[in-house]
């Protein structure tokens, strides 16, 4: 194994170039001049790059522990210190519930039905989500996954290269997520990004504007139709226009609540709970607002049976 | 239809092939390649201080990392800012402000969370000890930052 690592540091990576170079490659191309230096405390070493191949993305804590007892200075002691911190205080099952509660969500949770449309699900939390725990440092630190070498190759030049690149990658893809979005080279007129108050930590609980309603007008069915023309023309006039109304009111009631799932599922990707909580506290406190929609337009929908019995009499002076 | 696609794909290649030619030719001498070095180290140094300021918000305060990282590297931080100073300095007058903004810009607007905090300060605290080696920094560096905002300007597309 020595010697693998020691053909990976010296010869394949330095022909794959400076810019693939991640922090594991980098520790390939030390090992070179300062292979004998270094070999008293075996930071920097291949055994100590092999350890952590080994291990690669594993979930188990005690090898990250492992590794920080050979290697209390080594080159990815840090992130391995993260990783065993991830997996000793945030327990395999801390997200159950948050499962269980999307999956036997309650029927106050379900949204509005609708006559025309299947039902949407609202975001289906009636019981709060578990928040992850001050110390915690989540369950997305798994992308930590420091060398991700599924299965734990064997070192050779190319293994080392992949996990070198697999460590670039992260350390690449975690840079862009603090990139600003769709951000220019142009200088800002107002002011600038770096100091304006645009994460989203401090906005993500901002929900979208609840919908507009239109004004639904009452039904007043008259005694009676002077003629079937007569009944047509309310129709068209009155009862139509309200039921379009009712109907509008509804399908905006529906799509916001498929926008909170929208977002709810966005946050779930995250796991961040406190804002899946809030669009959930949020999606319940709007279920009475769609239940009336609702049920206006289904009292239309009714009355249409009622507008067609109301009969037809001749009126005085119709001719 | 298929003809079509493979002349496509060659003419894409072509493309690319002028396009790795045209870099190549731009960043080839030293002094080009190193000023590129040295805006990766202004970026990447940038980059940790807007999520420094973002992580402390979400209540993940890696600033003493981050200050230590600084600290420790001092000295390489510095040696980046004074080159590219000069660059701009002889040759684009004020170009130094503009530049800086326009690096604070780019990473002013991310977004973070706690769990990247955490990976942040991990990264920050591996290069903040003094033990660890000199070829980290710029490694990690050039793994972050893949298109620096100064490499555009050195080395413009058609270049």
């Amino acid at each position: 194994m020595p010697s693998a690592s020691a053909e990976a540091g010296t010869g394949s990576m330095k022909k794959a170039g400076w810019a693939g170079v991640s922090v594991a490659a980098l520790a390939l191309l030390m090992q070179a001049p300062m292979a004998q230096a270094q070999a008293a405390n075996g930071v920097g070493s291949p055994f100590e790059l092999t350890f952590w191949q080994s291990i690669g993305s594993s979930e188990d804590a005690s090898l990250y522990e492992a590794y920080l007892q050979q290697y209390p200075q080594g080159t990815f002691a840090a992130l391995a210190r993260a990783k065993v911190q991830m997996l000793r205080h945030v327990p395999a099952g801390t997200q159950a519930p948050l499962t269980q509660a999307a999956t036997a969500a309650p029927a106050a949770a379900q949204p509005p039905a609708t006559p025309v449309a299947n039902p949407v699900a609202s975001p289906a939390v009636a019981a709060p989500a578990p928040a992850p725990s001050a110390s915690s440092n989540g369950p997305a630190l798994a992308m930590a996954s420091p060398v991700g070498v599924p299965g734990g190759l064997p070192v050779s030049a190319a293994a080392a290269a992949g996990a070198g690149a697999t460590l670039g990658q992260m350390l690449a893809d975690l840079a862009h997520t603090q990139e600003t979005p769709a951000a220019g080279t142009a200088a800002p007129a107002t002011l600038p990004a770096a100091v304006a108050p645009v994460s989203p930590i401090s906005s993500r609980y901002a929900l979208p504007p609840h919908p507009q309603m239109v004004s639904v007008p009452e039904l007043i069915l008259p005694a009676s139709f002077c003629s079937a023309e007569d009944r047509n023309r309310y129709h068209d006039t009155i009862y139509r226009p309200a039921v379009d109304a009712a109907k509008r009111n509804n399908d905006a009631a529906v799509a916001y609540l498929k926008t909170l799932q929208g977002i709810y599922d966005g946050y779930d990707l995250g796991k961040d709970t406190e804002a899946m909580n809030a669009l959930a506290a949020e999606a319940r406190a709007y279920q009475a607002d769609a239940a009336t929609t609702f049920s206006q337009q289904a009292a239309l929908v009714r009355a249409f049976d009622e507008l067609m019995a109301v009969p037809v009499a001749p009126c005085a002076g119709a001719k | 239809m298929r003809g079509k696609a493979v002349l496509a794909a060659l003419g894409a290649v072509a493309t690319l092939s002028a396009q790795t030619a045209s870099a190549q030719a731009c960043g080839a001498d030293s002094g080009t390649a190193e000023l590129v070095r040295s805006g990766k180290l202004i970026e990447f140094e940038t980059l940790m201080m807007a999520v420094s300021l973002r992580c402390a918000r979400a209540g993940v305060d890696l600033r003493p990392v981050y200050e230590g990282m600084l600290s420790v590297n001092a000295a390489r931080f510095n040696g980046a800012h004074e080159a590219v100073q000069r660059l701009f300095g002889t040759t684009r007058g004020t170009g130094y402000d503009r530049y800086v903004t326009q690096v604070a810009n780019r990473y002013g607007g991310g977004a973070t969370d706690p769990q990247k905090c955490a990976m942040f300060r991990a990264v920050a605290a591996t290069l903040a000890n003094p033990a660890s080696d000199p070829r980290a920094l710029p490694a990690v560096a050039d793994a972050m930052i893949a298109a620096p905002v100064l490499r555009d300007m050195l080395c413009p597309a058609g270049r």
